[in-house]
């Protein structure tokens, strides 16, 4: 045991107009950063398509997929490097949700979508709340795991 | 002396009756424990912003510092990924 496994999740808005397979391409560029340095992969949702709530390099929508995941510091420094330099994302964010991992609850949690065929494309306005298979921690970059009290 | 001190005590109780009428209702997350301030809960966040998009202060949205920091932080995350805007003014 020498890197500290922490949980991160990555969330990523894609150029809308993108071919399925260019979208499978951008995925797999992410996961193999994950295979490189052992971070684990416990969820990955495909939002789709949603409306932007302003503009960016002239998209009024994006294509949203979402990543949670057990790994150290080092994949979310090169998934950042990389994700900074592709074009077709127009932006990412990654937020630690966790100090620590509980390995043995992963596979409980553990809940990979597959990505749909372009005619099932559902295009939603209003943005919902997405199925995390956990509750989220305190949203924060500090130490705390949950909301006390 | 003691007269005028009496006074000062009068206002002061008064005063502290009078501010229970408007004591603030309690921070809804405190409330509800099983509540959590999720930055990709967009539906929720909706409710602590303005309709030009900006953060409601806390005097309005009546949360606790704690959480008020932690909602000012999820929206903040929300519009960094366009989940909610910087501001609705100037739209075309
Ligand atoms: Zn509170």
């Amino acid at each position: 045991m020498s890197v500290q496994l922490r949980k991160y999740e990555t969330i990523i808005v894609a150029r809308p107009e993108m071919a399925i397979d260019e979208y499978k391409a951008l995925h797999k560029k992410v996961t193999d950063v994950f295979g490189k340095h052992s971070g684990d992969l416990i969820v990955f949702e495909v939002w789709g398509k949603r409306r932007l709530a302003y503009p960016i390099k002239k998209n009024q929508k994006g294509y949203y997929t979402y990543y949670m995941y057990a790994a150290d510091n080092s994949v979310v420094q090169e998934l950042n490097a990389m994700l900074r330099l592709r074009d077709d994302v127009l932006k990412y964010l990654t937020v630690k949700l966790a100090d620590t991992v509980d390995s043995s609850a992963l596979d409980k949690e553990r809940k990979i979508e597959e990505f749909q065929s372009e005619d099932k494309h559902v295009e939603t306005d209003t943005v919902s709340e997405p199925a995390v298979a956990e509750p989220p921690a305190e949203v924060s970059d500090g130490n705390e795991g949950k909301t006390e009290e | 002396m003691p007269k005028k001190k009496d006074k000062r005590k009068n206002r002061k109780e008064r005063q502290a009756r009078k501010k229970r009428y408007f004591r603030k209702k309690v921070c809804a997350f405190c409330a509800d424990p099983s509540l959590v301030i999720d930055y990709k809960d967009v539906g929720m966040l909706k409710r602590y912003i303005s309709e030009a998009g900006k953060i409601e202060a806390s005097r309005g949205t009546g949360l606790c510092t704690k959480h008020q920091r932690q909602m000012a932080l999820a929206i903040k995350r929300a519009r960094h990924i366009a989940l909610l805007p910087y501001t609705t003014l100037g739209r075309r």
